[in-house]
């Protein structure tokens, strides 16, 4: 979430990574899904606030940026522009 | 020494001789001092610091919300044990999210329409032949507290009801801005509190059965669905928290954003011609530089240093968001009305954490359409030379006021 602020895309993320808000909401893509740590249940829970919820959704505060991960893409979910 | 001559470098300088006057000065020097600095005054520490307030609001494990240690009167006061600004954990959570869904960015199409937009435009027709108005009560305030009632299903044209309604949530505010202290104070609460109850009670009992699109009958639905053993008393509850949680705050955020744009031709120009995203950042910046709700309170769960400083258990922290708010540790020229400001929302006058105001959305909708209102509707809207210039008035909650304009 940091990361795609810190890039300069307008993301509105207001909780700051408590995955409390679901305003930081992104799909990612496909063969990213599967590298990821699988969702906990908070962050389902809070998913599920989150419009057009998707296969590939999750709470970019909720990845935790690894090596392994180095180049992966997201697209930002609808009500997360800000 | 009295509290207004005690100079802030002083240990025994406190906050509270900030009521009524601009605060900003003061807390540049006050950040001067430290990150968190003790006030003999408010008997809590100020956390002045952005980072310091986002640590403490972010973790609650370590620091709880002051309602915890709350004693049952204070809670019933408020709105009720079950409201979601005063339980913890697990149910405040789930509570949480029936809250989001109601209030999400999908749903502020259908309440701009039916709620705010006609709420809106009859204000400004109130006024509009007149050539003149008071805009924080004709408009900054008279905006939340009319689209509340309309959203709950309350006749929003019935003036009597709506200022009453207002008068007994001020009462409660004020009340809750002085950490629920006793005396007097204590006891307009709790008459409002009972006047409160009996407005709605009987909302939230004819609902259960008879659902329309109603904010009340919308907790109903909603809650059935995510919150375990929702009853009448947490509609109830949640009803009243709602509706406090929207009004003063709103008001003052609004009253806040016309201040701004009567005040700085340049940030004008360019909302007016961009009523899209710089309007959104305009609206970002008022919170960010004046805010609404100045300060939330915090107890430290165990001694736990902040900053390097040393906070003992039971220690309260009043995370002073206005203070934070321009902190030049985290945003450059701070002071400055900036429309180009990356990550504009990053501030924390809609709190920061797990307990995020759960309204953030409406909030910017009603900010935002009270702009559009009257740039649309009031292009000659100025402030009128001849009358009180605005100040940044009260304490706790606060707002630039009177606004005379002429138009
Ligand atoms: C500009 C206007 C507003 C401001 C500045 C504001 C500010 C805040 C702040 C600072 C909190 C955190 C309180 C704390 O944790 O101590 C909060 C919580 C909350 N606000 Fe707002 N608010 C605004 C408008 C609204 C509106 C319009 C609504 C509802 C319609 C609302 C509903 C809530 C609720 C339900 C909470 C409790 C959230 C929780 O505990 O999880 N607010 N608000
Ligand atoms: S930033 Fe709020 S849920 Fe991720």
């Amino acid at each position: 979430m940091s990361v795609i602020r810190d890039a300069g895309l307008n993301i509105t993320a207001q909780c700051g990574g408590c995955a409390a808000c679901a305003t930081c909401h992104v799909y990612v893509e496909d063969e990213w899904t599967s590298k990821l740590k699988p969702v906990s249940d908070v962050e389902d829970a809070m998913l599920d606030i989150a419009e057009e919820r998707q296969e590939n959704s999750r709470l970019s505060c909720q990845v935790k940026l690894t090596e392994d991960l180095d180049g992966l893409t997201v697209r930002l979910a609808p009500g997360s522009g800000f | 020494m009295t509290p207004a001559l005690t100079p802030i470098s002083s240990p025994d300088w406190s906050m509270l001789s900030l009521a009524d006057v601009d605060p900003f000065p003061s807390y540049d020097e006050l950040r001067r001092r430290g990150p968190l600095v003790w006030d003999p005054g408010m008997n809590c520490w100020l956390a002045v610091s952005y980072h310091a307030c986002k640590i403490t609001e972010s973790d609650e494990e370590t620091f709880r919300i002051m309602y915890v240690d709350a004693s049952p009167k204070t809670l019933e006061i408020n709105g009720g044990a079950t409201g979601v600004s005063v339980m913890t954990g697990e149910k405040h959570a789930a509570m949480r999210r029936v809250y989001l869904k109601l209030l999400s960015p999908s749903a502020m199409t259908k309440y701009r329409v039916d709620h705010v937009l006609p709420v809106i435009n009859d204000a400004i027709d109130r006024f509009q032949k007149r050539g003149g108005a008071e805009l924080v009560t004709e408009y900054a305030q008279a905006i939340p507290e009319r689209v509340m009632a309309s959203m709950f299903g309350l006749p929003w044209k019935d003036d009597a009801l709506v200022t009453q309604v207002a008068e007994w949530h001020k009462d409660i505010v004020a009340w809750i801005g002085m950490k629920n202290a006793g005396g007097e104070l204590m006891q307009k609460a709790q008459h409002a509190s009972d006047k409160l109850n009996e407005l709605f009670l009987p909302l939230v009992l004819e609902r259960k059965d008879k659902r329309g699109d109603d904010f009340i009958s919308l907790l109903w639905s909603q809650g059935e669905k995510d919150y375990p053993g929702l009853g009448v008393t947490e509609v109830l509850h949640n009803t009243r928290d709602s509706a406090i949680g929207s009004g003063e705050t709103t008001a003052n955020a609004i009253a806040n954003a016309v201040y701004l744009y009567l005040t700085n031709p340049e940030a004008r120009r360019a909302i007016t011609n961009d009523q899209g995203a710089t309007l959104n950042v305009f609206v970002e910046e008022t919170l960010r530089l004046l805010g609404s709700v100045q300060w939330r309170f915090r107890v430290a769960n165990h001694d736990v240093s902040v900053l390097g400083v040393s906070v003992k258990k039971d220690d309260v922290i009043c995370n002073l968001h206005a203070a934070a708010n321009r902190d030049p540790e985290h945003y450059s020229c701070p002071h400055a009305l900036d429309l180009t400001r990356k990550a504009p929302n990053d501030h924390l006058a809609l709190n920061v954490g797990p307990r995020l105001c759960a309204g953030m959305h409406f909030a910017r909708l009603l900010m935002r359409e009270g702009m559009k209102g009257l740039i649309e509707r009031l292009p000659e809207l100025r402030l009128d030379p001849s009358m009180e210039p605005p100040r940044f008035r009260n304490y706790s909650h606060r707002s630039y006021g009177p606004l005379n304009v002429l138009f």
